[in-house]
Order: structure tokens, then C-alpha cells, then sequence
């Protein structure tokens, strides 16, 4: 294998001769060897913008821990405990963006053993259960998930917070979007919306109307997507939210992408990556560049497409985004089916379906099953496409949009 | 990078004057800009033996994809049973080598498929050490429990052992020696030493760490090298790299530093070559302790961020709460008062949130040191004070001895 991380390999290497029979195991470890990224024909292909995009560097996670936890420390001397406390709550909320789950998880569990002994603060004990769940749910932990956010309602409800409830049914119905229950995720952000009234928590309204637009979309009420879209990129931008702005943009290329419009998908995608980039949001990052590369696929340059997922792949194992890395694998089939590598593009599907089932996220599993099955029937192997194909059809019967195109993840907010 | 960086400050910046008033701001903008990393210019000066001890390959993104398409690939092709056992391998490499949420997403399928008991159990086994390397004790605990009673209604007498063993670590970890050294006697109790030699090495590993703790080193290194003869017999390159750490801990603390150097340079060759991100990681730290004794800062402070790009990846908050001791250690040694006072609460502060009383202890030591050299006799009796109290509980006499020392100076 031409990894370079020949450590892993040869651990990799031993197990298979365990487990498996020593022809058998001999061609997995060939077929593994293959590097299953394209060599991109880039200079003379690719634009300045693109090359740039592919070219991104990460930060080292270690900058972000060495200034944050001096200003942890020293904090506590300096701010009065509910300012301490709510500045903690932001620093991990800051960390959520940037893609330091662990480290934002770390600081809001910090943040909480602080609470505990302390009543006078339910409001932030109530925040920083509803953080959690969302780096739970930024990792596809939906169990984790949703205990911190019973956790944090039960608290929101005892102190009688409606933009506290609001701001956890708003939690439910993301995290009903990502499992592919649309119904029960519409409810609860109807719920949502319902519960803020006013002018005040305008940024709390603006993910919630965010959040309908991606069920909107995926339901095919394509205006009344774009209305949420446009009524949410008004909010954010007056409050200078460029963190979440980004993400409305990456969820307006989404609905772009399934109208088919690729180049203004393009635009948009192209929004959230330069805001994101700029800003050093990796967590915006790995959907938008698969969004990018998605589009390639529909527009036959597999080499773009190829090197697009590649620095998906690189940024959500990164940021342990399981959701986008089994999306990643459907656009890589995408690409292999592309370029004729059938027995690639299969395997690539397969890796989809299996982490989509693990994390239960049946839209994606169903678009994964639909594109291995179609695969299948254009090989002539129609007994084996029909389970796949069954499973696509069965979900998507379910929704009111029957053009639902292999696509990618919308961001929720 | 340093664009990177610079960009964050900014917006860090903007962020806390929206909670500080003016002059806090000020002051906690000087605070952090005091110790901005000198690594980078550092670099260069490193000799050529630590610069290769400290290059390490590093392609996680295509590990993973590399996992992946094992993983369904055996689906298929595996037997169900067979294939819940291989899961339990297969998250086990990625755990040693630092893999940890990939490690933990195996072991949680394994457990979630699997009708085996035995393998549920494992599973759980898997998990709890996934939730101890990040120091997350509560859910360790209660993984390793479930795991422990699954073992029993199984008659499994080694995966009991293999329980007991892992609760003595844990204990150990959090600094409960008492605690710990029972559930490792208890542990080493069910095997047969002699027929289940992985088992009593571990136990020898354990038992030779508690004793170093409780400042006996001879007993120390005769129960590691017992444990390292085993590993190496077995060809156990993982837990002989550890054993080779825990060796070089003891002798630093007994003060033989060549010796120290010459075990902790074999425990860094072995996890480097075989890519144990998480014992390299502690083995860079353990060596720049020893360079802080031989006065190389510059090459300690090189040691230690590299073992903090490793912890931080790694999720290791154990490790990182040592790691911010040592360099508060530097920083003190290189006069930088209010930067090593930093670090060092940051230590204690990442200590105190996971429970971990030894390390607590010692990084209050090392903060009394610090206010003994600046002249804050208040402070330096605080923290020596509740220092002293741990270690006399677990019956450190040298260390209480020390701690009397710089308290007896104050005194005159």
C-alpha cells in the first residue's frame, strides 16, 4: 500500500491475513493499494479560485486551545461568574465552527461541572446542554444528541424560557432532519417559530427560518425555500452573522444544485467557502466544497470533482463529521461510475449506504441506494439493483418531491 | 500559520471586548501575547537526532477511507459473528494509534450488531478506554462496569481480570492509589501468571506505575522490567513502548537522568516507528522533562509542543493538562513569571475539571515553586499546602519532604 502512514498499514495488513483467506486477503490489500484519487489534470484546467479553494491549509487545532485556554484561565479572575459563564458558552460555540468538536465539547462540559453546584444559573446550565447536543449532533451521535437536549428543554421549561424551548425544538427538528424524518423535523421548527415572538431573538428565528428552507427544499416547495433563505440572509447580515450567513449561502447552492441552475449553485457555494475560508470555519467547509464537487460531477470534470471530495474527505475526518464523509463516498461513486470504473464506483456506494445506516440518516442512505442501483441496471445486474432501488423508492414515496437528485448535505443551523 | 493565527486573534479580540471592560482587555491582551511560541525560531537549532525523533507521518483522511473500505468489504464477505470479532480488532488499531472518535464509531457498531455477549462485552471494553484516554472518567467508569458484569454472567474470569486491571489504571489515573492498587492486586488475583503472560504483564505495568507513585523505585522498575521481558517476548511493540515510559518516568524522578534518556529514547523509537501516536506523545513530554533538568529549554519547549500537536489531535486532556505544566515549567525556569503562571493554572484548572488528583497535586507543587521564586509567600503556602496534604495521604515522603523544604525557607 502507498500510504505513508506505513504503521497503520501493516497493522491493517496482519488482521486481513487473520480473518480472511490468504488469496482473499491478498486482494483486498492490492485493491486497497490503489490510490483511489484521480491525478488531476490541474494547471491547465483548473481556475485561480478553485486552486485556491484546493489548495486551503487547515489551521493547526492546537493554535485555537494554546489562546483559548490562557483566556479561560485567566478569565475566571477577571469576569464577574455570569460573564465568565456566558463567555464560556461563546468559545464554545467559536470552537463548533471551526471544527474543534472535542475541544468545544471539553469546554461546555467544563462550563457545566461549574453549574452544578450552582441553581442561580439555569439559563446558562440550560445553553450549555443545548451546546453539547449540537457537537453531538455535528458528529451524527444522535443518542448523546438528544438526551442533552431533553436536558436542556426540561431546564428552559422550569424557568419558563419560550426562546429557551423555541431554540431546543429548533435542536429536534435538525436532528430529525439529518435522520430523514422531515415530517417530525417541520413540526418542530413550526413549533419553533411559533414560540419567538417580537423583534428579540432575531438570530434564533433566522436558523429556524434557515432550517425550514432546507425542508422546504428537500420537499420541493422550492419558493417558499427561497423566501426562508432570503428572510434568513436579511437577518443575518444585519447582524453581521458571516458564521451562519455561510451556511444559508451553502443551503441556497443546495437548492440551486437540485434545480439543476449549476453554475448559480456554483456561486453560492462559492460564497460559503471564501466566507468560510476566510474566517477559518471548517465546519462550513467539508459540505460546501462536495457541494462544489457534486456540481463537477453534473458537469463531466471528474479530475475537479475528484480533488473537490478529496479536500471534503480531508476536512470532515478532521472535524469527525461522519454525515458529509458517508456523502463524500456517494459523490466519489458518482465520479468512479463517471469514468467507467464500475467495480470502484460500486464499493464507493457501498462504503455510503453502510455509514448512512449506521448513523441512520435515511435520505442519504435512500440517494446512496438509488445511485448504486441505477449503477447496477446499467451493468445488467437488475436482480441486484432491485433491493437498492426498493430502498430508494420506498423513502422517497414518502416525500412529496419525486425528483430528488443525488445531492449532498444541507446544513442545518 | 502565522496569518492563521492572526486571524483568530482578531476575532477572539473582538469577541472579549464585548466582555471585558477596557484595561481587562489590555491586560489580558498583554497576558497572552507574552508567551507567543518561540518554536518556530527554534526549530533550526535542533539537533539532528531530535529533529528525526520528532518527524512523524501523519495522513489521517486516508486512514480512515482506508478503514472504511475495509470495514464494508468484511461486512460482506465475513460471517456475522466472525465479523463483530473483527470490528473489535480493527477498533483496536485505530485506538493505538491515536484514532479515537474512529476507534469509538467501530467499537459502538460492534456493539450495536453483535448478539454475542462476549463481544458486547469487548465492545464495552473498547469504549471505556476510548472514554478514559479523553479523561472522560464517568462514562469510562460505567462502560467498564457493564463490561465487567457482562464478564461474570459469562464465567469469563479473564475478562473480569481484564476489568479490575482497567479500573486499577483508571483509579490510578485519577490518583486514587489506594483505590487503584486493590482492583490491580485483585486483577493479577484470577489469572494464572504464567499461562495468561499479556494479562500479568499489564498488571506488572500497573503495579510498577503505583509504586513509582508512592516513590519506591526499586519495586518500580523490577515490576516493569518483569512486564517489559513479557511484551518483548510476545513481540508486543505497543505496551514494551509504554513499559520503556514508565521506566524513563521512574528513573527521572529517582534522578538518573542518562537513564532516563536512554529508556525514554527507546519508548520514543518504538512508538514512532509503529505509529503509537498517544504513548509518543507522552514519551516526548517525559523527554523534555528530563531536558528541563539538563537545562535544553530550547529543546524541551520543541518536545513538548510537539507532544501537544499530538494531544490535542488526539483528544488526550490528560496528557494536554501535563503538557501546559511543563511548559509552565520552562517558562519559569526561563524567568517568564507571568506566562509560567499561566500555564500552570490552566494545568491545574484542566486537572481539577477531570479529577485528577495526582496531577492537581503536582501542579500546585510546581505553582508554589513559582510564587516561592517570585516572593508571594501567600500563594506559595496555598498551593504548597494542599500538595503536601495529597501526598501525605498516598505516602510520598520524599515529595512531602521537599514541600516542607521550600515551606521551612519561607518560614526563615
Amino acid at each position: 500500500m502507498n500510504n505513508k502512514n506505513k504503521s497503520i498499514i501493516k497493522d491493517l495488513q496482519k488482521l486481513l491475513n487473520i480473518y480472511l483467506t490468504e488469496s482473499f486477503a491478498k486482494d483486498v490489500i492490492k485493491l486497497l493499494d490503489g490510490d483511489i484519487s484521480l491525478k488531476p489534470k490541474l494547471s491547465s484546467e483548473i481556475s485561480e479560485l478553485d486552486k485556491s479553494q484546493i489548495e486551503y491549509e487547515p489551521p493547526k487545532g492546537t493554535n485555537y486551545r494554546l489562546t483559548v485556554d490562557k483566556v479561560i484561565t485567566v478569565c475566571s479572575k477577571l469576569l464577574s461568574e455570569e460573564k465568565y459563564f456566558n463567555l464560556m458558552l461563546d468559545l464554545s460555540q467559536l470552537m463548533i465552527f471551526t471544527g474543534e468538536n472535542s475541544y468545544a465539547l471539553e469546554i461546555a462540559e467544563e462550563l457545566l461541572s461549574k453549574l452544578h453546584s450552582n441553581k442561580k444559573h439555569a439559563n446558562v446550565q440550560a445553553e450549555a446542554n443545548l451546546m453539547i447536543s449540537k457537537i453531538y449532533w455535528a458528529q451524527a451521535y444522535w443518542d448523546d444528541c438528544d438526551h442533552f437536549i431533553s436536558e436542556a428543554m426540561s431546564i428552559f421549561k422550569s424557568i419558563g424560557s419560550e426562546s429557551g424551548i423555541a431554540k431546543c425544538e429548533n435542536m429536534l427538528g435538525t436532528l430529525y432532519g439529518e435522520k430523514g424524518e422531515f415530517e417530525s423535523a417541520h413540526i418542530h421548527f413550526e413549533n419553533a417559530l411559533n414560540l419567538l415572538n417580537g423583534e428579540e431573538n432575531l438570530s434564533a428565528k433566522a436558523m429556524i427560518l434557515t432550517n425550514l428552507g432546507i425542508i422546504n427544499t428537500i420537499n420541493g416547495n422550492y419558493e417558499m425555500a427561497v423566501w426562508n433563505y432570503k428572510s434568513s440572509t436579511e437577518i443575518f447580515k444585519q447582524l453581521k452573522d458571516v458564521r451562519r450567513l455561510a451556511r444559508v449561502y451553502h443551503n441556497v447552492g443546495m437548492l440551486y444544485t437540485r434545480l439543476e441552475k449549476y453554475d448559480a449553485a456554483t456561486d453560492e457555494f462559492n460564497k460559503c467557502i471564501a466566507l468560510s475560508l476566510e474566517n477559518d470555519y471548517l465546519s462550513n467547509c467539508a459540505v460546501a466544497y462536495l457541494g462544489k464537487a457534486f456540481v463537477y460531477t453534473q458537469l463531466n470534470n471528474p479530475s475537479l470533482a475528484d480533488a473537490f471530495t478529496d479536500k471534503a474527505m480531508e476536512i470532515a475526518y478532521k472535524v469527525n463529521d461522519t454525515l458529509s464523509i458517508a456523502d463524500i463516498y456517494k459523490v466519489k461513486g458518482m465520479v468512479q461510475s463517471n469514468l467507467e470504473n464500475y467495480e470502484l464506483s460500486e464499493e464507493m456506494f457501498e462504503n455510503s449506504i453502510r455509514l448512512n445506516k449506521d448513523i441512520e440518516s435515511k435520505l442519504n442512505e435512500a440517494e446512496s441506494s438509488d445511485q448504486l442501483g441505477k449503477l447496477l441496471l446499467k451493468n445488467n445486474r437488475t436482480e441486484e439493483a432491485k433491493p437498492y432501488l426498493s430502498v430508494a423508492a420506498n423513502f422517497f414515496d414518502n416525500l412529496k418531491n419525486e425528483k430528488i437528485i443525488a445531492g449532498l448535505v444541507e446544513q442545518s443551523i | 500559520m502565522q496569518i492563521t493565527y492572526s486571524k483568530f486573534e482578531h476575532k477572539l479580540n473582538g469577541f472579549l471586548k464585548s466582555y471585558l471592560e477596557d484595561d481587562s482587555f489590555d491586560r489580558l491582551k498583554e497576558r497572552l501575547d507574552l508567551s507567543e511560541d518561540k518554536a518556530d525560531s527554534l526549530s533550526e537549532k535542533i539537533n539532528d537526532f531530535y529533529n528525526q525523533q520528532l518527524q512523524i507521518d501523519k495522513n489521517y483522511s486516508k486512514d480512515r477511507i482506508r478503514v472504511d473500505r475495509i470495514i464494508t468489504f468484511s461486512e460482506k464477505t465475513l460471517p456475522k459473528g466472525k465479523f463483530c470479532k473483527f470490528l473489535i480488532e480493527l477498533a483496536r488499531i485505530c485506538l493505538s494509534e491515536g484514532k479515537l472518535e474512529l476507534a469509538s464509531e467501530i467499537f459502538r457498531k460492534a456493539n450495536r450488531i453483535s448478539d454475542n455477549d462476549s463481544i458486547k462485552a469487548e465492545s464495552l471494553f473498547g469504549l471505556a478506554d476510548v472514554f478514559s484516554r479523553k479523561a472522560n472518567w464517568s462514562r469510562s467508569l460505567e462502560a467498564i462496569n457493564k463490561a465487567n458484569s457482562i464478564f461474570k454472567n459469562l464465567d469469563d474470569l479473564r475478562g473480569v481480570a481484564k476489568c479490575q486491571n482497567f479500573l486499577g489504571a483508571i483509579y490510578g489515573e485519577m490518583g486514587d492509589i489506594h483505590k487503584a492498587k486493590r482492583y490491580l492486586q485483585m486483577s493479577l488475583s484470577l489469572i494464572n501468571r504464567d499461562e495468561d503472560l499479556e494479562l500479568a504483564a499489564n498488571s506488572y505495568t500497573n503495579i510498577g506505575i503505583i509504586y513509582n507513585i508512592q516513590e519506591c523505585p526499586n519495586d518500580a522498575i523490577s515490576h516493569l522490567n518483569r512486564a517489559l521481558t513479557i511484551y518483548k517476548k510476545l513481540g508486543n511493540h505497543k505496551n514494551a513502548s509504554e513499559v520503556n515510559l514508565n521506566i524513563g518516568l521512574v528513573h527521572f524522578d529517582s534522578g538518573n537522568y542518562e537513564s532516563a534518556l536512554f529508556a525514554l529514547d527507546e519508548a520514543i523509537e518504538l512508538a514512532k516507528s509503529n505509529g503509537f501516536l498517544s504513548t509518543l506523545s507522552l514519551a516526548y513530554l517525559a523527554k523534555s522533562q528530563v531536558l528541563i533538568k539538563l537545562d535544553n529549554f530550547y529543546y524541551a519547549a520543541e518536545f513538548t509542543d510537539k507532544a501537544l500537536e499530538i494531544s490535542h489531535n488526539s483528544d488526550d486532556k490528560l496528557t494536554l493538562a501535563e503538557i501546559y505544566k511543563v511548559k509552565g515549567i520552562i517558562e519559569r525556569h526561563l524567568k517568564n513569571f507571568v506566562a509560567s503562571e499561566t500555564y500552570l493554572l490552566n494545568s491545574l484548572r484542566i486537572n481539577n475539571n477531570l479529577n485528577n488528583e495526582l496531577n492537581a497535586a503536582e501542579t500546585s507543587f510546581e505553582l508554589g515553586v513559582l510564587y516561592d521564586n517570585i516572593n508571594d509567600s501567600n500563594s506559595k503556602k496555598s498551593y504548597l499546602g494542599r500538595s503536601q496534604e495529597y501526598f501525605e495521604n498516598i505516602g510520598a515522603t520524599t515529595k512531602v519532604e521537599r514541600i516542607e523544604q521550600i515551606l521551612g525557607f519561607s518560614a526563615s
